[in-house]
């Protein structure tokens, strides 16, 4: 890989639901309904963006909000 | 085959008597026993009422609700009553595979999107229920506020245009609490099931906007739903629209009654109100259905567990041991209030917004209250919930309120 891309690429950060797992509280849409949107029945649905590493501590108080632990938060390289 | 005493004593948990029937203090400081419980152990076995395990941590609160491959709804029986009763309340007495399909047919009636256009008529009816207090002059508020405006509000949301209101309240607080047999329990709901039928069969000729319409509507697996489901099915709905939100409620007024500053934030500062009410519901969690029975071998905290076990989910304790105090603006707050997993409550959406306008209208209509000299607060603990038996209020320019316990 070349520097100059090697330099261009950057290590976001971007929620994830666990389909399985939800059983439509919606807490993540009333509480961060920038981040979130339920689909037609109530359930947690990702609204697809990334994050800045800085934002993890925020991103993580979202993730411990839900009551059945369905959210988690992955890493993306974005160029 | 072992017995659960055996393989509890086995695995070392402590074995420790949590009488959900007996002991006289559900009646007088029901927190005090929750509290009491989570100090016991996470898990532990407790041999009276027919024995049960307790979970009384939010990890294994969590974790038995989860595992529904050995923890079954079915059947729906419940610890404290002097024999067991069985419970035909689906989908929650359901598991899967059929509880799926019942339950997706169901949560499009009560999804935060289709909630919106009732929230007019719920402030609407707190107003009026404030100006009969007004009129009356004196506040029980259990009888007057809180236990009518989830019963008025459901029950004409359900498709009931009709009947006699008091009653049908009645009916779903004797179908929480009053029902020490199955022959009892057998009676109240007959009489419910009666006006279930009755309500179905007008509103399949008189089709409105409402909920009964929906379900005699509704399809599962492409095919209408049998009678003999359906009905029963609008038993759960009728007790649970009504009794559990009327219960926390009370709690919640309890609460703002008894510490002013909490109650003078909340004026303050309305859109806190949301929050508080999350807090006040991990504080004063009212308990939610009881148990659940095994239906194959499996494990809880290192603990064997063999087809008929029984298990009391304690999450009331859960909730209050996350943390000793009271902070309304707590976030995050999980608490377990509205139940995890794929049983969670399903009106929980509803509930909120009922409590939330009620607390909106209350505190700006009635922003002074207390809590008159000498008023013992009672409890009371039945199948799916504990409740303050009643709450009066004093309010200032109103007469003394009712201090008889209603």
């Amino acid at each position: 890989m070349l520097e100059k891309e090697k330099v261009m690429s950057e290590t976001r950060l971007k929620y994830v639901i666990d389909d399985s797992i939800c059983s439509g509280h919606g807490r993540c849409y009333v509480l961060a309904p920038q981040s979130f949107t339920a689909d037609e029945i109530g359930y947690g649905q990702v609204i697809e963006k990334t994050y800045s590493l800085q934002q993890r501590q925020e991103m993580e108080n979202l993730v411990v909000s839900c009551p059945e632990g369905a959210i988690s938060i992955e890493t993306v390289e974005v160029v | 085959m072992s017995t659960m005493l055996e393989r509890a004593t086995a695995a070392g948990i402590p074995i420790h008597e949590f009488d959900l029937e007996h002991d006289p203090r559900w009646g007088v400081d029901p927190h005090a026993v929750w509290d009491e419980a989570t100090k016991i152990a996470p898990l532990f076995y407790s041999p009276v009422n027919r024995g049960y395990f307790v979970a009384t941590d939010y990890e294994t609160v969590k974790g038995v609700l989860r595992d529904t491959a050995v923890w079954a709804n079915t059947p729906t029986t419940t610890i404290f009553t002097e024999r067991e009763v069985r419970l035909n309340v689906p989908p929650l007495s359901m598991d899967a595979p059929d509880h799926t399909v019942y339950r997706r047919a169901m949560i499009p009636l009560f999804s935060p999107q289709v909630l919106t256009p009732l929230e007019p008529g719920i402030y609407d009816l707190a107003n009026e229920l404030v100006d009969d207090i007004f009129a009356k002059g004196s506040c029980l508020f259990t009888k007057d506020f809180s236990s009518q405006l989830p019963a008025r509000f459901f029950l004409g949301w359900f498709g009931f245009d009709y009947g006699d209101m008091q009653r049908m309240f009645e009916l779903a607080e004797k179908a929480t609490f009053e029902f020490p047999t199955p022959e009892i329990r057998k009676q109240i709901e007959g009489e419910i099931e009666g006006l279930i039928s009755g309500l179905y069969e007008y509103r399949r000729t008189n089709p409105g906007d409402d909920l009964a319409t929906a379900m005699v509507n509704m399809r599962v697996n492409g095919e209408p739903i049998p009678e003999e489901v359906l009905v029963p099915m609008g038993t759960l709905a009728f007790i649970a629209g009504q009794e559990t939100t009327s219960t926390q409620l009370g709690y919640i007024m309890w609460h703002l009654a008894r510490f002013p500053k909490d109650r003078r934030r909340l004026i303050d500062d309305p859109a806190l109100i949301p929050d508080a009410i999350e807090e006040l519901m991990r504080v004063y969690n009212t308990g939610g259905p009881s148990g659940r029975t095994a239906r194959a071998s499996g494990d809880v905290d290192g603990v064997q567990i063999e087809a008929g076990d029984r298990i009391f989910i304690a999450r009331a304790g859960a909730d209050r041991a996350m943390a000793a105090d009271v902070q309304l603006d707590r976030t995050p707050n999980r608490h377990t209030a509205f139940g995890l997993g794929i049983h969670r409550c399903i009106g929980s959406h509803i509930a909120r917004i009922e409590m939330r306008i009620a607390l909106e209208v209350w505190l700006k209509r009635v922003p002074e209250f207390s809590i008159p000299a000498g008023f013992v607060p009672t409890h009371r603990y039945g199948s799916f919930m504990q409740q303050l038996n009643s709450l009066p209020l004093e309010i200032p320019g109103l007469g003394s309120p009712h201090r008889a316990a209603a």
